[in-house]
């Protein structure tokens, strides 16, 4: 083939590209997005008191055993969160507009009870929370997956996590198909260094229900 | 190491052997199906009211009383820990309290309630919990929260310890100072591969609550590139609430961005009040915190040198088809030359090819 054929027919497929793409950039141009501003709107609704919301737990207490870990530097732990189930029995009138609640996970460190200068920071304690109760409607949603510092360098482990919260305000959610009770648990993962001091370790996980109101 | 390895694993098995047993006593005692069920809100002292947390505003070295009520849905009598402590928000704007565990110092450690409260199935009780203000408290809000809890720290390698509380939050009199100070921690262009399409432009943000009052924020970033080419405004996510001392950081994305070699991005933060009845200080301000980040038209550049690698490759392809045609005329000339100096007559060829000559 000759040169110039080559040179002319490279210029009109470059050209085609380029005209291609431009058509997919105007099929594509989207609406520009600002982020999201919310608005509220307050309503007062006097409040009579019809119901309650309330916190179950299932038991008190949970165990990691471990298991096989993936990578010979690091040792890994599992064991399941006892389930929580908020339980909300006030009438979708009675309550605030803009209630909204929900329950937060935070461990503290894990100490050794033989010596308790032996601690494993509670940034090697991920979970993974799901829900018990779904009503494939997204009224509640899960919190997000915590991983373990030794998997994440940037994980700040179980602090401040959230394990279940409303998508909905509390009002519409009682109306929902789920009716004011809702469960969830989670998957606990301590993944430590595989040079962690032996010692029978301690941690404490805080789960609290709180409700606030939106606006 | 292998046997201290060993000796972990021992004792965690053994551990988890223990809790057991011991959460199995402890849940004997209070309720036979093994879970425990409760609530708790503000009290006006006899039964549960309208509020969901408690606003207070007190002197410094003043007092104030208020309640909580807990209600027990077990079956069972349950023994709850009560306990005050500091309040925050965390990166996501919840409420929360320190865990029982850490020690307050702030509003929290000014709270005074009983340890723990027995309620029968069923029922219901009133704790009543004193705020006392230190007298060399700063003036502004200070956040605590009160909760009653089941907890069973030590027992098992994995104690859980949950609760239901309310917000208490005080305001101590005197010069209330809002203030915030903000930063631009990045601004990042993604462009894109096709050349006619606009890229994105993320701005990441940190606003920090430097006065002394709760206080709401309007996140509002105002970006432009070289020439002021591609000038747009974004609002960021408003932070509903900020406490004295604490940062939240926040991103907008502003797709539609040209590559314009070169954004600046402006954050105006803008506080207000968290609500109608807790007013800030009547010189709040917004602040402002600039940064850039460069937005480089790479696929545009690309295209743009392709294009130009056509246009040089036609000309220096033209150039070459021409000077071989003046080369071979050239040679053609000399060779007519030639001829002519040897005095033969024009070739047959060149004859022939004018029939007119015939």
């Amino acid at each position: 083939m000759k040169r110039s054929t080559i040179l002319r027919s490279g210029a009109v497929a470059f050209g085609a590209l380029v005209l291609a793409s431009a058509g997919t950039a105007t099929a594509f141009a989207d609406a520009t997005d600002y982020g999201s501003g919310d608005v509220d709107v307050n309503v007062d609704v006097t409040s009579t008191d019809t119901g309650t919301l309330a916190l179950t737990v299932a038991a008190d207490s949970t165990n990691l055993s471990e298991v096989t870990s993936s990578d010979v530097a690091y040792r890994e732990f599992t064991g399941t969160l006892p389930e929580v189930t908020v339980t909300d029995t006030r009438s979708s009138d009675s309550i605030e507009s803009g209630a909204y609640w929900y329950v937060l996970g935070s461990a503290s460190d894990f100490t050794g009870t033989t010596d308790s200068s032996n601690t494993i920071s509670s940034t090697y304690l991920g979970w993974s929370p799901s829900l018990v109760t779904d009503d494939g409607e997204a009224t509640v949603t899960p919190g997000d997956d915590v991983s373990s510092v030794a998997d994440d360098s940037s994980s700040t482990g179980l602090q401040d996590q959230e394990l279940l919260s409303l998508t909905l305000d509390s009002a519409a959610a009682v109306d929902s198909d789920l009716a004011g009770v809702y469960t969830a648990t989670a998957g606990l993962d301590l993944k430590i260094p595989a040079t962690t001091t032996a010692d029978t370790y301690t941690s404490v996980i805080t789960l609290s229900l709180f409700e606030d109101i939106a606006g | 190491m292998k046997t201290f390895l060993a000796r972990l694993a021992v004792v965690i098995f053994a551990a988890a052997a223990l809790s057991l047993s011991a959460a199995g006593a402890a849940l004997a005692d209070t309720d036979d199906s093994g879970s425990v069920t409760w609530a708790v809100s503000p009290s006006d002292g006899t039964a549960a009211d309208d509020r969901t947390s408690v606003e207070l505003e007190l002197d410094a070295g003043g007092t104030a009383t208020d309640y909580m009520i807990v209600s027990n849905y077990s079956d069972a009598a349950v023994t709850f820990t009560t306990y005050g402590a500091d309040g925050y928000f965390t990166d996501t704007g919840r409420f929360n309290m320190l865990s029982g565990s850490v020690e307050s110092t702030d509003a929290g450690s000014w709270i005074s309630i009983q340890d723990t409260v027995t309620v029968d199935a069923g029922g219901s009780a009133v704790v009543p919990f004193t705020v006392t203000v230190p007298d060399n408290a700063t003036p502004g809000d200070h956040l605590a929260g009160v909760a009653a809890a089941i907890t069973t720290a030590g027992s098992g390698n994995v104690g859980v310890e949950s609760r239901v509380g309310f917000r208490v939050t005080v305001r101590v009199t005197g010069e209330l100072a809002t203030t915030l100070s903000s930063v631009v921690t990045g601004v990042d262009y993604t462009g894109s591969i096709n050349p006619f399409e606009t890229g994105s432009l993320t701005v990441g943000y940190t606003v920090t609550n430097t006065g002394n009052t709760r206080v709401a924020v309007t996140p509002t970033v105002d970006v432009a590139g070289v020439f002021g080419l591609g000038a747009t405004q974004a609002v960021g996510d408003v932070i509903a609430e900020l406490a004295p001392g604490e940062t939240r950081s926040g991103t907008v994305t502003i797709s539609g961005a040209i590559p314009a070699l070169f954004y600046t991005a402006t954050l105006t933060a803008t506080p207000s009040a968290v609500a109608d009845d807790v007013p800030i200080a009547d010189d709040a301000a917004p602040v402002t915190a600039t940064g850039a980040g460069a937005a480089i038209p790479w696929s545009q550049a690309v295209t743009l040198l392709i294009a130009a690698a056509f246009v040089f490759g036609f000309w220096w392809d033209r150039r070459r088809t021409r000077l071989r045609t003046q080369r071979l005329v050239e040679a053609a000339r000399a060779e007519a030359r030639e001829s002519v100096a040897e005095g033969k007559a024009p070739s047959r060829a060149l004859a022939s090819a004018h029939p007119a000559q015939r």
